[in-house]
């Protein structure tokens, strides 16, 4: 048949022509949508510490040079604050409240060095990583409370915020609170603009209406965490 | 967040008139691409036949032996079949006892001709509709994407509060409409300009052609008129 020969190349053409078309329109149709960042879920990673204290005494090598120093780091960075930042202030109390607790350790360490016979060596290695041990569990205790805290304050002021229309992705402010122990907002003022007005006043709008926050009954903790903080203003965070 | 609405979903929640249009747009769009690819094929082959015989006419073949040679085969192409007409009509003309040169060359022409409009009708096929093609699937996508917008407003009228998110998909499914007749229509209209171009560029050349076979016979049939 004539018709067959002469148009069934074409149609076999035509039909791929077609299909290309349909497969990169329904490919490219669909932008990847923008995964907003959310706040990572807080994990608590105390285990990674506990587990490695009973460890140690099973093996008691001549010189197991415990890292206290990589563990408490490592702790430190898996409760990760998405809204809040501790000021400087806070942070410089903290580090100096470590270094005395390590100071103190230490003490306690040399005295009991002294006290030991030459021959426990191994041993009061294993006594001094224990207690290293034991100061940066408490402390990360104290962090994975204050963190608690934290996700309380957020979810407030979560609750308060009205986004402006305005408000586009990419955009942050930076503000500054300051609380008195009972949780009551004092002053709020903005740090760090984000370059529009009215977000920045809808921002601390939500900080002023929450009013009063959840904070520790522990006063050392709320002056180390709560006393002043700062709270960045994301509208990725809020858009779930 | 609302889920990004993709394409298929679009067509397939379009009303029964948009589906039925954008369905007319894409059959279009297929016959056509269709024809575009069999007319290139065709044009194609044709110039490649053309400067294969041309080569061979003008390598100095005696016509009579390359007539006989033709006339055993089945499948001429159409230059050959051009030449093949022409030189039938003289010879069968010649061989009548008494014939005019004049009355010979007036027939040899009027069978090339005829082989020639024929030629021309056979390239020609399939081009007006990529012309119709080009030129109404524009409109048909229009009026696809007109009647879409109209519902999508009128279903807005029944609405309390009127926001973008409720008549953008029906905006977005509308133009679909025009996006597919265009999309049938562009290849066409290129597809349409080129070809007619190329076609006549062919007929130029098989009329030169023509003209060429048609003066060399004159010159035979007047050498055989003043030998007789």
């Amino acid at each position: 048949m004539v018709w067959i020969r002469d148009y069934s190349l074409p149609l076999v053409l035509a039909l791929l022509v077609h299909l290309v078309a349909a497969a990169m329109l329904l490919q490219g149709w669909t932008p990847a949508p923008k995964i907003a960042d959310v706040i990572k879920p807080q994990v608590v990673n105390a285990s990674l510490i506990v587990m490695q204290a009973p460890a140690k005494p099973a093996a008691p090598a001549p010189k197991p040079q415990p890292k206290p120093a990589a563990v408490t780091a490592k702790a430190k960075k898996t409760p990760k604050p998405s809204a809040t930042k501790q000021p400087s202030t806070a942070e410089k109390a903290k580090a100096a409240a470590a270094r005395k607790k390590a100071a103190e350790a230490e003490a306690a360490e040399r005295r009991r060095l002294q006290l030991a016979a030459l021959g426990d060596m191994a041993d009061a290695a294993l006594e001094q990583s224990l207690e290293r041990e034991s100061v940066s569990l408490l402390r990360d205790e104290e962090a994975q409370i204050a963190q608690s805290y934290r996700a309380e304050i957020y979810e407030l002021v979560r609750q308060n915020w009205s986004r402006p229309p305005s408000a586009r992705n990419g955009m942050s402010a930076r503000l500054l609170v300051e609380l008195i122990p009972t949780g009551e907002v004092i002053s709020v003022a903005v740090v760090e603009g984000s370059g529009n007005a009215a977000f920045d006043q809808a921002a601390e709008q939500a900080v002023r209406q929450a009013r009063r926050f959840p904070v520790p009954d522990n006063n050392s903790q709320f002056e180390r965490y709560f006393r002043r903080f700062y709270f960045l203003f994301q509208p990725e965070d809020l858009l779930r | 967040m609302p889920e990004q609405i993709s394409i298929y979903e679009l067509i397939v929640n379009a009303t029964l008139l948009v589906q039925i249009v954008m369905g007319l747009l894409a059959l279009a769009s297929l016959v056509s691409w269709m024809m575009i690819f069999q007319r290139w094929l065709l044009l194609r082959r044709t110039l490649n036949e053309l400067d294969a015989f041309e080569d061979h006419f003008w390598s100095g073949v005696d016509l009579r032996e390359l007539y006989s040679e033709l006339i055993q085969e089945d499948n001429l192409n159409s230059i050959e079949n051009l030449f093949v007409v022409g030189f039938r009509e003289y010879t069968r003309l010649a061989d009548q006892a008494g014939a005019d040169a004049e009355a010979i060359m007036q027939g040899v022409q009027r069978a090339m001709r005829v082989a020639l409009m024929r030629e021309e009708s056979r390239l020609e096929t399939h081009l007006p509709f990529l012309a119709t093609v080009g030129s109404t699937s524009p409109y048909v996508g229009l009026f696809g994407t007109v009647w879409g917008i109209m519902n999508s407003f009128r279903s807005l009228a029944n609405m309390s509060q009127a926001t973008l998110a409720s008549v953008a998909p029906g905006i977005s499914e509308a133009l679909v409409a025009t996006a597919m007749g265009l999309f049938a229509a562009i290849p066409a209209v290129i597809a349409y300009n080129r070809f007619a171009a190329r076609v006549e560029g062919l007929m130029k050349r098989f009329e030169a052609f023509s003209d060429e076979v048609t003066s060399i016979l004159h010159r035979a049939a007047h050498a055989q008129a003043t030998q007789q």
